[in-house]
């Protein structure tokens, strides 16, 4: 590209064009009349033959080297165009031309984006842009001619033409010539008056022969010289009219659309275009080119005496200097056309005309500074603009060219309204040269610097400048787009809708795709605007849809969208149908199809639990297909077939769709008709209806949602309608419900948005992944998951807990019923249930329906052994077998009693299936489960826990801590009873219940505490054999014993069943510690709640506590037995006392106990030992643990000090020493006591602590000690404080 | 005192992924979209003169009237681009280095807990950019 000949370029080739010489046509009418027989004037007729490309004229300017000039041109101009073009006149034009263009480019509606080819554009730039841009440029540059601050359109010769039948032919050429008549810019002195004139008589042959002419013109070149004189014959063509092969006219007059092409010139014949032809070359070669060498040198030779030279310059500067002050006007001095700055100017012209550049630009350059000293801006602008484009055709100085370009229109810029048009021009020009060099880029800016305040003019220029950035290298599509949108926008002002449709829709193809919402917003709802004032409601249609949802716009931008939107749609006058309407949003990820078929749901939110939920607690249940099996080939097959291949519904029951619909807007949007689209034939056999449906399914699929409403008797869909508001969401059940056998599928969903726009959804397009129930299914075709096979009808049962709360406090007992129904004709049978959680809801018993609930639980004498029968039962954790024959149908109800008990706080979910088979055998599916699931809210209720300590007096006796705290906030507990479960415990209490509870009650947070014995019943080796002896007391009653009410059983029938899970539930890891004690505490609302949510029947509450061991230090508990206060004579001799140790094995095997004594010799007193029994019992630091018993101690201190002389205090401990053995080694068998004597001796008066010895005991390590680690095989125990006082006797 | 002020985080498949108006001056109903045209156009430029520069700050790169576009360029070539109509470039190159700084957090942070979403940004983005007071 750089090597190429800056003249061949489009540039070149347009200065060419355009800065030529002017010839000025002066004509009589006659001339024109006979001229206008061809339906052309007389410059028309000429302009075809003013431009020659190889004229081969030898010239030598005034560097005296000579050359040939070929290519030439002559601009023809009437005098009475010799002035500036009216700009009105030229706008009107232009914008008709405009309008034109718009009409004839706007882009079929259907058509699609236009697409931007990037080959193509790298190819040729004219072949990408419109047409009209290059004349509409061309245009723009012809308003600025004419201009007096430059010479290049001064004419250089005149023409004058006289027709042969003109009166005195003479004297008409003379008065051509009065001034009045010529052009202002002549007069005005602004350009040379004294131009050279070439008279030519033109004579028509339709007049007659040329005898006249040839006399005129004989007379002419008397007068005017023979030189300077011609004649012209036209019209010889005198019969038909002339069929010119190649119409030289053609080209030149499709502007003017008067007459059609053909019959242009019709009457010129060969010899009239030859003649013509001769005139004008010879007008040129020998007469224009000749003049001006001639007047290019006489003006050099003044140039050079005037302004060459040091002498000249110094003067010239200095002239200046003292000018300067006097011209101030904006345009600077004035020039006249015989000033020496305008013929240096002419002289610049000339030879730039004549192509001698060289010569052109050493004069601009002389004169520019002139200008510029004299701030004669414009004309400084207009030479800096010659400069620039003198520099590029020589292809000199690339960065001189387009300094000087930028300076000239930066300078035609500051002139503002002066220079605007030269200021388009310049920037034309200045963008065409950097085209030529490929600066695509710049070329752009340039453009955005023409828009002046011309919006039209603005639009026009944008639209280039965003080809400009398509055909830069690398191609900037996104600044293409973004001045396409400008320009639309521009367009718009001007009312030229179709041209902003136009480019919007080329600046779409740059931002589909894009994330950039605010852009896409903008260009689709201009587009749809104006497409809607053009009356094309369809297309604003299809474009307003893209932008529905809007979510980041402004509220107000929401609703003007949506406000449009169905102001078109409205206009349409239908309702539209639309595939893709993006309002509302469906959340196509929370899709889910809920069918029937083996399995039944009895709540919707039992559909919404987890298949593999339900699976796994149906497992047990269902008939197992496995063992069954005879040939694994054939079975697999039928396996998939039946079970994998189709999903199965039954007719009468509704296919249930759930999907989440989203207003992704501020505003509110009505939404009706919300229908399933479904499919219905009535072959059942998959493969058939698939090839009869698929050729056609591609094509119809939008048709099937259209016509959906006219067959549908074979299924019913149910149809919704809702108001979605701001930036909500919900979820819409719908359903369709097959009547027949066939096949149903469910295609999509449809909707009317605002009543007048239908919209349509597509399931299987927008489903990612499948999320439907059966998810055993790992590989699913897309189009099977909508798909179900319809089978007839079958008994489905249909199933209630009554009255299940809702929300319960926690240890709430109830009994609840379990209705069933089956509405068909056909029995059920086999019933099977299970429940998820047995520690919530237990199955009850046939009889229990007919007990009354809070009495049934009452404790009986006889009652022990039903209970006893009872425990056998609550192990079997697994399916509940209705009894044999149980048989469901008809109207009435089948009842079964449930339990419930809140267990723990917390929301809880139940879920139970049920199961059932049909008894007609000849449908597909032969059995059904009915899946229940309920969601309880437990709230706390009291807090209990337990605090168990040995008593150090008594073996085998305990004392246990009860702390109750009120959780709730409001209610009132009236707690009824602790039991011990079981028969090895005796429990009771240990103070009134009238003093603990005053009020009776509990009241919302507060909290007790109450004591009570335990105490291991004496007959725990006889468990289970015999029973029926005296009742073992295990219950200890709350309630003062004036208030009539019954002792809670805990070992009848629920709640024994529930305490069952509840140890299993609170099962510890440590097993095997036959130590252990179960409480529950049975308490009740003390008076009925305000709430409604909770059911005032409830009357009994109940908290199990369980594995509370008693041992707390290791599997030996032991008592030092012996006597408190001693009197001895220490002055016979010291003293000896006896005493017993009973140590009790409570594990279940053989202990191994070592007794070491220490002597309290080397052990610095008591204070240590407390120490290390306080460490030991760290256990039970937070809740109660060993004291001393202080006030004994003191009291006996008090009475050592009433003996004088012996003052002892504890910590000059006196001693004493163990006796007997100082290491004892025993066996003690599983649950058995021993009973080992000690001694000690004490050799004065004094109070001592007997806790200086040590328990080791060991477990056997053999057999079970595998099974858990944890647990303790060995410990060492510190003794217990045990305090003996010896005084002297007296 | 920026009047007019829009921060966008384009990520390297030019897609916007957090955009703020951060200005003062009383909002025009057809900012936003001008504004995104502006610096989805600013773009192109950015393309080319990204690879010229070692530099990550690449200063005022586009302007449309009044309104310039500041741009820098992660290593990553996610793009922080600010269009403003007052010079300031220490304080934007400033601003820049520290969302930049709070975008990587926010980037490993996500990035290590859910690489797969990257939604959570924005809040921490709104965070920064209240934080970091532009001047």
């Amino acid at each position: 590209m750089a090597t190429m000949d800056p003249l061949m370029t489009p540039l070149g080739q347009m200065l060419l064009e355009e800065i030529t010489p002017v010839v000025m046509l002066i004509s009589t009418p006659s001339v024109e009349e006979a001229s206008r027989k061809n339906g052309l004037s007389f410059l028309q007729m000429l302009t075809p033959f003013c431009s020659f490309d190889n004229i081969d004229v030898p010239v030598r300017t005034a560097s005296d080297q000579p050359y040939r000039l070929h290519k030439f041109k002559l601009r023809l101009f009437y005098a009475s165009d010799v002035r500036r073009p009216d700009l009105k006149e030229a706008k009107e034009q232009l914008k008709q031309v405009i309008s034109e263009a718009g009409e004839k480019e706007f882009p079929d509606s259907n058509s699609d984006l236009p697409e931007i080819n990037l080959e193509l554009s790298s190819s040729s730039e004219y072949e990408n842009t419109p047409s009209w841009f290059r004349f509409l440029n061309k245009e723009l540059v012809r308003v600025a001619s004419f201009s007096d601050h430059e010479a290049f359109d001064h004419p250089v010769i005149c023409l004058l033409a006289v027709s042969s039948k003109d009166e005195q032919p003479i004297n008409r050429f003379v008065d051509f010539f009065n001034t009045n008549k010529l052009p202002s810019l002549l007069n005005d002195g602004s350009m040379d008056p004294k131009i050279s004139k070439h008279y030519l008589l033109v004579h028509d042959n339709q007049d007659g022969p040329a005898d006249r002419a040839n006399k005129i013109l004989t007379e002419m070149r008397s007068t005017f010289g023979s030189g300077d004189c011609s004649l012209l014959c036209i019209n010889s063509s005198l019969e038909a009219p002339f069929k010119h092969q190649d119409n030289p006219w053609a080209s030149y007059i499709t502007n003017s659309s008067s007459s059609p092409t053909q019959d242009v010139g019709c009457f010129l014949n060969m010899d009239d275009i030859d003649e013509i032809k001769v005139l004008m070359q010879d007008l040129s070669s020998k007469h224009i080119i000749p003049n001006m060498e001639q007047t290019i040198r006489i003006l050099n030779q003044q140039v050079s005496a005037t302004r060459k030279g040091f002498r000249n310059q110094i003067k010239n500067l200095w002239w200046r200097k003292g000018k300067e002050d006097g011209a101030d006007s904006l345009n600077g001095p004035v020039y006249n056309f015989n000033s020496i700055e305008s013929q240096i100017r002419v002289l610049g012209d000339y030879a730039f005309m004549l192509r001698d550049y060289e010569l052109a630009l050493s004069n601009y350059r002389l004169i520019s500074t002139d200008y510029k000293i004299d701030k004669a801006w414009k004309r400084y602008a207009g030479v800096q603009e010659m400069m620039g484009l003198t520099y590029f055709i020589l292809d000199q100085s690339r960065k001189e060219a387009e300094y000087c370009m930028e300076n000239a229109f930066n300078t035609y810029l500051k002139l503002g309204s002066l220079g605007q048009l030269n200021a388009t021009r310049c920037g034309l020009w200045w963008i065409e040269m950097l085209k030529a060099r490929d600066q695509y880029k710049e070329a752009a800016t340039v453009y955005f610097r023409i828009c002046g305040e011309d919006i039209l003019h603005s639009a026009v220029m944008l639209e280039q400048a965003s080809y400009c950035y398509l055909l830069s290298k690398p191609s900037m599509l996104r600044k293409y787009g973004f001045h396409l949108v400008l320009s639309g926008e521009q367009y718009k002002k001007c009312d030229q809708i179709k041209h902003a449709i136009r480019t919007y829709r080329c600046a779409l193809s740059v931002f589909k795709g894009t994330t950039w919402n605010y852009i896409n917003d903008h260009v689709h709802f201009h587009i749809g605007q104006w497409y809607a004032s053009l009356g094309m409601y369809d297309v604003a249609v299809k474009h307003m849809t893209e932008i529905l949802c809007c979510s980041h716009q402004s509220k107000t931008t929401q609703e003007l969208f949506l406000g449009d939107f169905l102001h078109i749609v409205e206009k349409t006058g239908r309702t539209f149908e639309v595939t893709k309407l993006q309002l509302p949003v469906i959340n196509i990820s929370t899709l889910r199809v809920i069918y029937e078929d083996h399995r039944t749901f009895g709540s919707p939110s039992a559909a919404n639990i987890r298949e593999a939920l339900w699976h796994s607690l149906e497992e047990e249940m269902l008939p197992s297909f496995s063992a069954a099996k005879t040939n694994w080939l054939e079975l697999q097959s039928k396996l998939i077939l039946k079970k994998h291949s189709q999903n199965v519904c039954v007719a009468g029951e509704a296919v249930k769709v759930t999907i989440e619909f989203k207003n992704p807007l501020q505003i509110s949007i009505p939404i009706s008709s919300v229908t399933l689209v479904c499919k219905y034939s009535a072959s059942t056999d998959e493969v058939i209806s698939n090839e009869n449906e698929s050729s056609m399914e591609k094509d119809n699929k939008v048709d099937h949602f259209r016509n959906m409403s006219s067959d549908n008797s074979s299924f019913m869909v149910s149809e919704v309608d809702f108001l979605l508001g701001g930036g909500e969401t919900t979820m819409i059940q719908l359903s369709a419900t097959p009547r027949e056998e066939g096949t149903l599928e469910i295609i999509g969903v449809r909707w009317k948005l605002s009543g007048t726009i239908v919209g349509f959804y597509n399931f299987e397009m927008g489903q990612p992944k499948k999320n439907i129930l059966k998810r055993r299914k790992t590989k699913h075709l897309p189009n099977e998951k909508f798909k179900f096979m319809v089978i007839k009808s079958i008994p489905k049962l249909q199933g209630s807990i009554h009255p299940l709360p809702g929300k319960a406090y926690a240890g709430d007992l109830r009994q609840l019923v379990l209705e069933l129904r089956n509405p068909s004709e056909f029995p059920v049978k086999n019933l099977k249930m299970k429940i998820s959680h047995p520690r919530f809801l237990i199955i009850g018993k046939q009889e229990n329906m007919m007990s009354e609930f809070p009495a049934c639980l009452r404790k009986k004498t006889d009652s022990v052994q039903s209970v006893m029968h009872d425990n056998p039962n609550i192990t079997t954790d697994t399916v509940f077998l209705f009894p044999e024959g149980t048989s469901v149908q008809g109207e009435t109800p089948f009842l079964w009693p449930l339990w419930f008990r809140a267990a723990v706080p917390g929301d809880i979910s139940l879920c139970m299936s049920i199961y059932y088979e049909i008894g007609d055998v000849s449908s597909i599916i032969k059995y059904r489960t009915l899946r229940l699931h309920y969601n309880v809210q437990v709230l706390p209720s009291l807090d209990v826990s337990f605090q168990i300590c040995p008593f150090r007096s008594r073996l085998e006796e305990f004392l246990v801590r009860l702390d109750v705290v009120n959780k709730t906030s409001s209610e009132s507990f009236q707690v009824c009873q602790l039991s011990s479960v079981g028969h090895q415990w005796e429990i009771s209490l240990v103070e009134a219940p009238d003093s603990i509870f005053p009020l009776q009650s509990l009241m919302a947070g507060q909290a007790i505490s109450c004591f009570f014995t335990l105490k291991k019943s004496s007959r725990l080796s006889t468990f289970g054999d015999d029973v029926s002896t005296s009742p073992v007391k295990s219950d200890a009653r709350l309630v003062p014993e004036s208030i009539k009410d019954i002792v809670y059983d805990v070992n009848s029938a629920p709640l024994v069943n529930f305490h069952h899970y509840e140890r299993l539930q609170q099962e510890v890891s440590y097993k095997g510690d036959l130590n252990t004690v179960d409480f529950v505490l049975i308490y009740r609302p003390f008076r009925s709640s305000d709430d409604p949510g909770f059911s005032t029947s409830s009357s009994v509450m109940s908290h199990h506590a369980c594995h509370f061991s008693t041992a707390s230090t290791g599997p030996i508990s032991w008592l030092v037995d012996g006597p408190q206060t001693m009197h001895h004579d220490f002055s016979a001799s010291f003293c000896e006392i006896n005493m017993k140790m009973h140590i009790h094995n409570s594990s279940g095997a053989t202990t191994f106990v070592r007794i070491d004594t220490l002597d309290s010799a080397g052990n610095s007193g008591q204070i240590n030992n407390v120490n290390v029994v306080q460490s030991a019992t760290t256990d039970n630091q937070a809740g109660w643990h060993d004291i001393a018993p202080v006030n004994e101690l003191k009291v006996a201190s008090n009475a050592l000090e009433t003996q004088p002389g012996k003052a002892l205090s504890l910590e000059s401990a006196s001693s004493y020493i163990w006796s007997g053995s100082s290491s004892t080694h025993l066996h003690i068998e599983a649950m058995s006591s021993v009973e080992i004597p000690l001694q000690i001796c004490v050799f004065s008066p004094g109070t001592y602590d007997l806790s200086n010895y040590v328990l080791n005991w060991k477990l056997p390590s053999n057999g079970q000690g595998d099974s858990d680690e944890k647990r303790q095989h060995s410990g060492q125990c510190q003794g217990y404080k045990y305090y003996l006082t010896v005084l002297q006797s007296i | 005192m920026a009047t007019t002020a829009c921060f966008i985080i384009v990520s390297r498949n030019d897609i916007p992924i957090y955009e703020a108006e951060v200005g003062v001056a009383a909002k025009r109903e057809d900012a936003a979209q001008l504004h995104q045209f502006i610096l989805h156009a600013a773009l192109d430029i950015v393309q080319d003169l990204a690879w010229t520069t070692s530099a990550m700050y690449l200063k005022s790169v586009d302007r449309f009237n009044e309104l310039m576009v500041s741009v820098y360029v992660t290593a990553g070539h996610t793009r922080l681009m600010l269009l403003h109509d007052s010079r300031n470039d220490d304080g934007i190159k400033s601003f820049f280095q520290e969302v930049h700084e709070l975008y990587i957090k926010v980037i490993c942070f996500f990035f290590l807990a859910h690489p797969n979403n990257m939604f959570h940004i924005y809040h921490f983005i709104t965070f920064s950019v209240s934080y970091v007071a532009f001047s």
